[in-house]
């Protein structure tokens, strides 16, 4: 599982990207602006705001091209400067303090508290309150007058210092206030998404965590087993070459304690089969360790092994497989043992004179779906979701038959699973138990 | 009297299929590693070569084959190639391991493989039908 880490401090240059951006419109509507005003108000030589909008072009191009090489935080904090210093010429030229492109001002203190630190934006802002309430000074006292334009009244409010300054007053304040709110609510921000970094940090690890103990216990369990199945199968062989009477004569007495011996280390040894099938259920197959398995051929042979059984307790098999030329890309034996599992299983528990149906046809997105349906004692609904559990046996299972590891299922679930399928299962009491098998299948031909 | 060899570092397992195949009239030489195997081959010259897989390294079994198989025509096992070999080891170690000639031959030619415990019967069967091929 990887987990992408979402930008907090690493984001610095993706901001600078982000500035110059924004900027190239801003230089495009001024340069558009200088076009319209020379259309439009002739009077007024709109050239300076074309100048303008060259300029914004031309430093923009330049922080653009010095990107690779020139600090982040120094390339936003002088696009900044020259950002205000070009606004401020703005509004000179469309009408001094009372411009109505100084609320862009406004815009420019929220954009910069998203991109700077809290105190990098106040003194940002600072130079602003500065630039604009010198122009305005300077225009009030007549050392940098703006163009009139015609038919707007001239600037009343130069006429009044006090006005003047009020309205300086609260510009300034509501600079400062929006560089407080901006820069407080993006803090905010940041600081959750921080802790939301550590918790995924902490995820992540939990889960590898998880992972390996999952690993590691899969290979104690492989270990003990090796070294459990060794001495049981020399048990075996040797109780086995006792009872067929190569070392001599046997009482029945003998006979019979020595078969009951064997069948408790079968029994130990399946159990030990099983604990190696699950640890290895849940092992990764290297790719080349995969062959193309012909699904049908795989049933058929674990049917045929299980005729036997099916014919003892007089059992109905109906096989039913459409798609014979259907491929599965996997381990023989993992697909075989769900197979067997699933069909041991229907056989074991569906008393005598039942009915076992096979079915496996292929779907539209190239999964094979297999079913295996029994009339057998069936599973108590609340005991369904706990099927695939490892060591769980249902209670009716358990009292039918004494013997079973509560491992088959789990080897089924976990086998599937490391393919890409998935295993579901219905059941009423009393009635059956129908498991159905999704695996992923290679169709050579659709019209099989 | 055919003479097998059976190499196995399990010593109840040698017991168990030495009991089984003297008391079916075979003569039964062991050898408790691969190593110990090879020398005995040369020795003894058996008509038939039971071999298990992990001994003293989980692939000695398979060393044994391969020396013992080899095409090299100046090899010292060359006169031993065509010992019939009779491969058994558990089922869980024939994961990812390609020996099993009825889907691998080409792979590893050994001539049989069965899985551990070999019930008598069936070594029994499989011991007759390999040295009878052979």
């Amino acid at each position: 599982m990887d987990i992408k880490e979402p930008p907090l401090k690493s984001d610095l240059p993706e901001r600078v990207r982000w500035f110059v951006r924004l900027r190239w419109f801003a230089a495009g509507g001024t340069i558009l602006m200088g076009l319209l005003g020379r259309w439009a108000v002739p009077e007024v030589d709109a050239s300076p705001l074309l100048y303008l909008g060259l300029a914004i072009l031309a430093y923009n191009v330049v922080f653009r091209s010095l990107r690779p090489w020139l600090a982040a935080r120094l390339s936003i904090h002088l696009q900044i400067f020259l950002d205000w210093l070009a606004l401020t010429v703005l509004c000179h030229f469309t009408g001094g303090a009372d411009s109505p492109f100084i609320l862009f001002f406004l815009l420019h203190v929220v954009l910069s508290a998203i991109v700077v630190s809290q105190w990098e934006c106040f003194l940002q802002g600072l130079l602003a309150i500065v630039m604009t309430n010198t122009m305005a000074l300077l225009e009030a006292t007549g050392r940098w007058i703006p163009p009139s334009f015609p038919g707007v009244p001239e600037l009343p409010r130069y006429e009044n210092l006090t006005y003047l300054l009020i309205f300086l007053g609260a510009f300034d304040a509501v600079i400062l206030s929006i560089i407080y709110l901006s820069t407080f609510v993006v803090r905010q921000l940041r600081r959750r998404e921080a802790s939301l970094l550590e918790l995924q940090d902490n995820l992540r690890r939990a889960y590898h965590h998880a992972v390996e103990m999952d690993e590691a216990k899969s290979r104690f369990v492989r270990i003990v087993s090796h070294e459990i199945r060794g001495p049981l199968a020399a048990s075996q062989s040797l109780i086995k070459v006792a009872l067929e009477g190569y070392a001599g004569g046997l009482n029945d007495k003998v006979r019979e304690l020595l078969e009951r011996a064997e069948r408790r280390i079968v029994q130990l040894i399946d159990y030990v089969n099983e604990l190696l099938d699950l640890s290895r259920g849940s092992q990764r197959l290297p790719e080349e360790d995969k062959t193309d398995i012909l699904i049908y051929e795989s049933i058929t042979r674990i049917i045929k092994e299980s005729e036997a059984r099916v014919a003892e307790k007089q059992l109905r098999l109906n096989v039913q497989i459409e798609h014979p030329h259907v491929i599965f890309r996997g381990d023989l034996q993992d697909l075989e043992r769900i197979f067997h599992n699933l069909l041991g299983n229907a056989i074991k528990y569906t008393p005598r004179g039942g009915a076992i149906d096979v079915i496996g046809t292929l779907l539209p997105d190239n999964f094979f779906l297999f079913k295996i349906c029994d009339t057998g004692i069936g599973i108590p609904a609340e005991e369904l979701p706990r099927v695939f559990d490892e060591f769980f046996r249902a209670t009716n299972a358990k009292k039918e038959l004494k013997t079973g590891t509560g491992l088959g299922l789990s080897i089924v679930k976990k086998t599937i699973e490391k393919y890409g399928g998935r295993v579901a299962v219905t059941s009423v009491i009393g009635e059956g138990s129908c498991f159905s098998i999704y695996l992923p299948v290679i169709t050579l031909d659709r019209s099989v | 009297m055919a003479t097998i060899l059976i190499i196995d570092d399990d010593f109840d397992i040698v017991e168990a299929m030495r009991m089984t195949l003297e008391a079916n009239g075979f003569n039964v030489v062991a050898a408790y590693s691969g190593a110990e195997g090879l020398r005995t081959i040369k020795t003894v010259t058996p008509d038939l070569i039971i071999l298990d897989v992990m001994m003293e390294d989980d692939t000695a079994g398979f060393k044994v084959a391969w020396t013992l198989r080899s095409p090299d025509p100046g090899s010292e096992f060359a006169a031993f190639r065509n010992i019939p070999l009779l491969m058994i080891t558990s089922i869980s170690e024939k994961k990812g391991m390609k020996f099993n000639p009825e889907t691998d031959g080409d792979f590893l030619s050994v001539d049989e493989f069965l899985s551990k415990p070999v019930p008598p019967k069936k070594l029994l069967e499989s011991v007759r039908a390999l040295l009878s091929r052979h």
